[in-house]
């Protein structure tokens, strides 16, 4: 496509071309038709070198750190650019930052790139808000030497970045875990399993001898590690926390919903899951678009690792207000498509109502509310709980622990 | 050097207004000195980027004197210095405009400038007062086209008026692109460009109105083949 400097030029052009074909300025019309001319066929002979250059010959990465990251707190946005051919292009590189805030550096990048060689771009975004962000995606406009045509490719799709309000979950200390899975568990205890449940099959003593072990209740797996088999089922495999739609709320003390669900979420699941198990997050953006990523465990804590998309076959837990009117049918692709195992928790805010207006009318909200979400949820046909942001936990612990709704 | 070559260009590309602006004050009778002051200084001014001498010299100190005049009865210093702006008017936009402004919004005003060149060629095809001048550019752009095809000095002018105002243009955004004269693809677009132009040229002197339809049929031969090309071809 035409740059939009000489895009213009051409509609300048056309404009005082027809004026001066009106008018018969013949000077004028020499002038404009001679610029139309030498613009198309500049484009004819220079298209041709510009469409020899496809998305396979830049390959990117992005890396956000910290992530996730603390809500006020900075992260360092790195994306690298690297041209595979053998020849010297004109482009822009820039990072969209989305609704981030740059705080330093610049998310663009224009210059030459020879092959072989690669660009760096570095900035500093910041979040007031917690929940899922996004830098991205990557856009690359490759230009001809004159700058006439432009060719713009999207070579990197978003990156989520995670902002928590406190570094608690976070900055988690960890035994390293002898665990053959990519993430190496998120439990402080060396053990596989919960401790608590843990604690009542093992003695409590700091030598395990396998004398003191209850073996009809703890068995030791192909790693050598000891785990307790009644909850071994339950805890082993991988779950999805997917944010859905209407949780972007702010509360009238300055609370966001979002992020209350997230870090209930996460508190939950982290000191719940089994060692070795993985927790993606999914973001919900609109009809069939969902964003994901991995929760991982770095060398300081938890860290986010860039999903390309939804996986399959997944026991997913899907928080959501039914506020998107295509929400139902992302959730039946999600099943069908994914083969998701999923379980809705609707979320009804009326109970907040209480902490400011007069029961009686809370109440009434409350009623109508849960009305609307069973309405909405029956039209899904899954298992769902509606709960609210007290019952949040309780509820989340249950589906968890024993896939149980309430 | 950079800055050297850009004073020939934009020398290159008032050419046109040059010639016009002169002509224009040769055919005024009887010669206002309160013209030239306009004139020149509008120019002065801008060049010298509004120096505060310059600026009282030939903008406030003349505009007091030929409004104190105009008091006293005597409009013809103050019609004078109008004239003197008005004909300036063409160079100034180049000038000021060359630097900082977008290449479209340039090309908008090389245009316009052109136009209003027409216009003081047209009026410059016989003595006429400062008060005339004035009467027939507010006139409008009318007949415009007779007195132009008469200056072959205007047309001679005109050529390496374009050709730089094109280098301008379409210079690269960034320094380590290249420019039309050293890009071997441009360098083939651009006599390639003037061969239709050449055409039109000697068609005209044969057949006006064919020239006219010409020059329609190949404007939109070349839009709507870029537009195909960009949005079917290209995609």
């Amino acid at each position: 496509m035409l740059n939009s400097r000489i895009a213009y030029i051409y509609q300048v052009s056309v404009i005082f071309f027809a004026l001066s074909l009106i008018l018969n300025l013949k000077p004028i019309i020499i002038t404009t038709l001679y610029i139309m001319i030498f613009t198309t066929l500049y484009v004819l002979l220079a298209s041709k070198e510009l469409r020899g250059i496809s998305r396979d010959d830049l390959a990117s990465v992005i890396v956000a750190n910290p992530n996730p990251a603390i809500a006020g707190h900075d992260v360092r946005v790195r994306g690298i650019i690297t041209l595979r051919r053998g020849e010297r292009i004109p482009m822009e590189i820039k990072i969209d930052s989305g609704d981030l805030n740059i705080v330093d550096g610049s998310n663009k990048w224009i210059g030459v790139l020879s092959g072989g060689d690669e660009a760096s771009i570095e900035f500093t975004v910041r979040s007031d808000d917690v929940g899922m962000r996004f830098v991205g995606p990557l856009k690359v406009a490759i230009f001809d030497r004159l700058g006439i045509l432009v060719r713009e490719f999207e070579i990197h799709p978003k990156i989520p970045i995670l902002f928590l309000r406190s570094s608690k979950l976070i900055i988690q200390p960890t035994t390293p875990s002898r665990s053959k899975h990519p993430s190496p568990g998120l439990s402080r205890n060396p053990f596989t399993g919960l401790e608590y449940e843990y604690r009542i099959s093992v003695p409590a003593t700091r030598e395990l001898h396998a004398r003191k072990i209850d073996w009809r209740r703890v068995a030791r797996s192909e790693d050598d590690e000891l785990y307790v088999k009644e909850f071994d089922k339950l805890r082993r495999a991988d779950i999805a926390i997917c944010i859905g739609s209407g949780l972007d709320l702010e509360l009238p003390d300055g609370r966001s919903v979002e992020a209350e669900v997230l870090q209930q979420a996460l508190r939950i699941t982290l000191s719940h899951i089994r060692e070795g198990s993985r927790i993606w997050l999914i973001k919900y953006l609109g009809l069939r678009n969902f964003v994901s990523a991995l929760l991982g465990h770095g060398l300081f804590g938890l860290r986010l690792i860039e999903v390309e998309e939804v996986p399959a076959s997944l026991f997913m837990i899907y928080l959501t207000r039914l506020i998107d009117s295509d929400e139902i049918e992302s959730i039946r692709w999600l099943m069908e498509s994914k083969r998701a195992d999923l379980r809705a928790i609707a979320l009804n805010l009326g109970r907040e109502l209480m902490k400011y207006y007069d029961r009686e009318h809370a109440l009434k909200i409350i009623e109508i509310e849960d009305r609307r979400l069973r309405s909405e949820a029956d039209k899904i046909r899954i298992k769902y709980s509606i709960t609210d942001l007290d019952g949040l936990q309780e509820t989340f612990r249950r589906l968890l622990s024993y896939r149980r709704m309430i | 050097m950079a800055d050297a070559w850009e004073k020939v260009l934009l020398a290159l590309i008032c050419l046109p207004s040059i010639y016009s602006s002169i002509k224009v004050i040769t055919v005024i009778k009887p010669l206002n000195p309160f013209l030239l002051i306009g004139f020149l200084g509008l120019i002065l001014m801008t060049l010298t980027k509004y120096m505060t001498e310059i600026t009282i010299v030939f903008l406030y100190i003349p505009t007091a004197f030929s409004f104190a005049l105009f008091l006293l009865n005597d409009p013809q210093p103050m019609v004078g210095l109008a004239t003197g702006y008005i004909i300036s008017l063409t160079i100034v936009m180049m000038l000021t405009a060359f630097k900082e402004t977008p290449p479209h919004t340039y090309l908008i005003l090389y245009l316009i400038s052109m136009m209003l060149n027409m216009r003081f060629l047209a009026s410059a095809e016989k003595p006429i007062t400062s008060d005339m001048f004035i009467r027939g550019i507010l006139h409008g752009l009318r007949d415009l086209h007779g007195a132009v095809s008469a200056d072959p000095i205007f047309s001679i002018l005109t050529t390496p008026s374009i050709a730089a105002l094109l280098y301008h243009i379409f210079k690269p955004p960034k320094p380590y692109m290249s420019t039309i004269l050293s890009d071997h693809k441009s360098l083939l677009a651009l006599p390639l460009s003037a061969i239709p132009i050449l055409g039109l040229t000697i068609i005209s002197k044969i057949s006006p109105t064919l020239a006219w339809i010409s020059s329609l049929i190949l404007a939109l031969i070349t839009t709507i083949s870029l537009t195909i090309y960009l949005r079917v071809i290209e995609h």
